[in-house]
């Protein structure tokens, strides 16, 4: 198939695709589009009615991240995110869980790099009780002794199990210790055993006062309500919560890289891979969007360059993969490979940097971005399919941007791209001297996640 | 009212809503549009049209079950290779054609079936459907395409012997069926990977891909009626095969003693342990729906469930806990399946050995199971939300051999549980000769202390990478 050819099949899907995603955009704010309100206390609330189900999405989101974490005290944001779970005043530990799974509801939690959020779906009638069971332990979580040390015994054994049963974690892990070296995302998001074992129920008081607190919160609901009758309900629920309004404590930048970094890691595996990373910007950057479509022509799609080269072509690899992080300080652009054995880690990391190349000098075709922008643009909408996850999305978009609505725009955004743009921040971030390499190698006999 | 009061208030009304609300027995399924097409073909269309996509699910009759006798892995190989290329468009022509679509196109493969799955852009029906015609009438299945997929099926087989998990029911069957096709590992022996032709490919795709062996499920937004039509132009060209019937299900043989298998991962500081019960043919709609049940009170949520509150909550010995009982037809397997550093894997055994004795000889109380009634109709019901999640109850339901709204029966099972059909049906699935364990980890640490259980089958998970 010829370039030419592509360019004409691309097109007309490109085209049609702006016009049905705009509609998308519009049908999925409703007429009424989010509604974005910030109560007295600071609390900024979400609101988008959907009445295709009667069902409810409710996603907390606090900024409370392991990028504020100190030294010495890693894994406090989930320690913190589990000892939340252990009730509150009016609630016994166990409680919340109760109410949402019996009615057939599910619930997810998290706390990661940037954050830490509480999310459920669930029938709109319990909407008010789940409400009122969240201002509850924002305002009044039940931190005892007991509760800290159950969550410490959880985030450990969370943390071996996930190094110890996923022998290619420690890549992951390795390349962000390796390319953070000042910036706390270099220390991961599951803190380290010693600093999780020495954590206090001081610490985690004094964490929760400092970020569990309306002013660093978001509370997206979508589902089947009215928005004024449950802005009033949220109001009534969470506005008399105290907030100081204090500054969050500042984060430490991460220095410009100057010059390669490497390391192998101990494996114990059988399949050899390597990973690749560089530095790029925050997720705010208007450099964002081209560095996304970027990662799609260069690695990250069955399409792209890369695994044209070392699946389709060659077999040198079983599989190649990557895409960019959209961290909120400092992303990166990350590709790797999983090779057929036999194949050489060198020669496959060769190959990437001649397929970076093609890539600076232009040497991809319009039909190479315009097959990134459609695979962007089903990506964004695969997003918004189900109202948790779009509660989700609205979230993290107001956090970024400051705008619920703006994930759903970016799609765009993306049409506006150009292969000089691509081409613009191909040179800018995929340079030599910001690159890290972490090699995972089989036959090394060390125990793996020591 | 004051929040604090009303808080009080709340607990109480929460209390009373758990315990009070009658689980209705409303139909959960969505109205769909189905149709047998000429070929033999079936096909399920489920309109959602919250967003222009397409989500299609192409069942196929073609599951390890099937693979030649020494030539485990050919079913494995032939539904991955149905992409390399198809129609007029060789691999990466194929590829590019898909990603230009915007579209996602992925297989997979389990003992009784295998499975083309794709999301689209909804304004790309046709090219969609063009798309798995081609992909299941007219695959390429060149030699040289084929000899790259099956050596890379044998570096996938090690991928998952490095992570696992993925291996540890496969270990289970084997105990249950051995020599049997059931107790094959669906993705091929390393040994016999190496033993398949292009031609072992061939021929099995031209058995096993036939219309009457195919269910095509599509979610999404479109228009039922013209969809239809459309469906039915296409896959037109397609002829009939011949039917040939999977093997006839086989009782396992007895056992007197508890069964555990060791996959010696040596060096592994952490382990998974898991429980496999095996259950009822799928027809039996009450063995399913207290297989169900038991999975959920025993190993669903962690803060309610048995072995959650247990193993997670009350002792700390492991950190992930899932239960699972998947959708296929001739055996139902109830899955429960754990990770632990190694130095608890001895103490995990015991406790949830512990807990399946008491399910098999104490009554739960009615409000727990008026609790998981409840759970499994929001579930079911929630499952609809997305073309996606319907489009894979739909294809779950069929999956199983059973109409496109089995889980509305499913929910009407699940609704006449009592205490009484619970213990009668644990005993059953827990007994000796039903119940497998498979311990995946470092089997020096802690087999000798196993005896004390059963009897206990060591193994290792296959050549390391040398």
């Amino acid at each position: 198939m010829t370039d030419t050819h592509l360019r004409k099949i691309s097109a007309t899907p490109c085209c049609v695709a702006l016009t049905c995603c705009l509609i998308v955009g519009s049908a999925l704010a409703n007429e009424k589009g989010v509604v974005d309100t910030t109560l007295a206390n600071g609390l900024t609330v979400l609101l988008l009615e959907d009445h295709s189900d009667p069902l409810v999405s409710v996603w907390l989101d606090y900024r409370a991240g392991a990028r504020q974490e100190s030294p010495g005290k890693t894994g406090l944001a989930k320690v913190a995110l589990e000892v939340m779970k252990n009730g509150s005043l009016g609630y016994r530990r166990g409680e919340y869980s109760r109410l949402i799974h019996s009615g057939g509801g599910e619930t997810e939690s998290g706390a990661w790099h940037d954050g830490a959020f509480f999310a459920a779906r669930l029938p709109v009638r319990s909407l008010r009780d789940v409400l009122l069971m969240e201002a509850d332990r924002m305002e009044y979580p039940n931190i005892t002794p007991e509760a800290v040390e159950r969550a410490k015994t959880v985030v450990a054994l969370d943390r071996k199990a996930r190094l110890e049963t996923d022998p290619y974690a420690p890549l992951v892990d390795e390349l962000l210790r390796q390319m953070y070296t000042a910036h706390p995302y270099g220390r991961g998001a599951y803190g380290s055993p010693e600093d999780i074992a020495s954590l206090r129920s001081d610490d985690v008081d004094e964490w929760l006062r400092t970020y569990y607190r309306p002013s660093n919160a978001v509370l997206t609901l979508v589902g089947d309500f009215k928005t004024k009758e449950t802005l009033a309900m949220v109001d009534e629920i969470f506005g008399d919560i105290p907030d100081d309004k204090t500054p969050i404590p500042p984060v430490a930048p991460e220095p410009p890289q100057n010059g390669e970094r490497r390391a192998t890691t101990p494996g114990h595996v059988r399949i050899p891979v390597f990973i690749v990373g560089f530095h790029t910007v925050s997720s705010s950057d208007e450099d964002l969007i081209p560095l996304q479509l970027l990662a799609k022509i260069l690695i990250s799609e069955k399409s792209s360059l890369v695994y044209q080269r070392l699946v389709l072509e060659s077999d040198v690899a079983l599989s190649t993969g990557g895409g960019h992080v959209d961290f909120f300080d400092s992303g990166l652009i990350y590709g790797y490979a999983f090779l057929n054995r036999g194949n050489s880690l060198s020669d496959a990391e060769a190959a990437l940097y001649e397929e970076i190349d093609r890539v600076k000098s232009g040497s991809f075709s319009d039909a190479d971005l315009m097959i990134a922008k459609n695979q962007m643009q089903m990506q964004l909408l695969n997003q918004a399919a189900g109202s948790l996850p779009r509660a989700g999305n609205m979230s993290e978009s107001r956090r970024v941007w400051g705008d619920g609505e703006r994930w759903l725009k970016n799609i765009e955004a993306v049409q506006a791209v150009t292969v000089s743009q691509i081409q613009d921040v191909a040179q800018r971030y995929l340079r030599d001297g910001n690159r890290t390499v972490i090699y995972l190698e089989p036959g090394l006999t060390e125990e793996r996640g020591q | 009212m004051t929040r604090a009061l009303e808080r009080v208030i709340a607990t109480v009304g929460i209390t009373a809503l758990l315990c009070g609300a009658a689980v209705s027995d409303a139909e959960v399924t969505p109205r769909v549009e189905k149709r047998t097409l000429q070929s033999g073909m079936r096909v399920v269309l489920l309109e959602n049209n919250e967003l222009p996509l397409l989500q299609i699910r192409l069942l196929a009759e073609a599951g390890s079950i099937f693979d030649p006798d020494e030539r485990s892995g050919v079913a494995a190989v032939t539904v991955k290779a149905l992409l390399a290329g198809a129609g007029e468009r060789n691999a990466v022509q194929l590829q590019r054609h898909i990603d230009s679509l915007g579209a996602t196109v992925w297989t997979e493969i389990s003992r009784e079936r295998s499975q083309i799955n794709g999301v689209f852009h909804s304004r790309d029906a046709l090219s969609a459907l063009r798309l798995i015609y081609d992909l299941v009438a007219a695959p390429q299945l060149t030699d040289a395409e084929l000899e790259n997929y099956i050596r890379r099926q044998k570096s996938a087989v090690f991928q998952l012997y490095d992570l696992g998990r993925p291996i540890m029911d496969d270990a289970a069957y084997e105990l249950f069926f051995p020599g049997l096709p059931w107790g094959r590992l669906p993705y091929g022996e390393p040994d016999e990977l190496s033993d398949i032709t292009p031609g072992d490919v061939r021929a099995f795709q031209q058995k096993y891909y036939s219309p009457e062996r195919l269910k095509l499920v599509i979610a999404g937004d479109f228009d039922s009626r013209r969809l239809m039509t459309d469906v039915a132009t296409v896959f037109m060209a397609q002829s009939r095969g011949e039917r040939e019937s999977p093997p006839a299900p086989v009782a396992p043989e007895p056992s007197e003693r508890l069964r555990i298998v060791l996959l010696d991962e040596p060096g592994s500081p952490s382990a998974w342990v898991g429980f496999y019960a095996l259950g009822a043919p799928f027809s039996s709609a009450h063995q399913q729906a207290a297989q169900r049940m038991l999975g959920h009170l025993l190993g669903g949520e962690p803060e309610l469930s048995y072995i959650g509150r247990k193993l997670i909550e009350e002792r700390s010995l492991i950190s992930r806990l899932e239960s699972a009982t998947p959708f296929q037809k001739l055996w139902g397997l109830l899955q429960l399946e754990m990770s632990c550093p190694r130095e608890n894997v001895v103490d995990v055994i015991a406790e949830t050995l512990d807990e399946l004795r008491l399910m098999s000889e104490t009554r739960i109380s009615k409000r727990e199971l008026e609790d998981g009634k409840r759970f499994f109709r929001g579930y079911y019901a929630l499952g609809f939300e997305t073309a996606g999640s319907g489009a894979t109850r739909l294809a779950e339901a069929l999956a199983g051999g059973e109409a496109h709204n089995y889980h509305d029966s499913l929910l009407q099972a699940i609704n006449t549980l009592t205490p009484d059909d619970l213990m009668k049906v644990a005993a059953d699935l827990f007994a000796n000769d039903r119940l497998a364990v498979v311990v995946y980890g470092d089997a020096d640490r802690f087999e000798r202390s196993l005896n004390e259980f059963g009897l206990v089958l060591r193994k290792r998970t296959g050549e390391r990478g040398e």
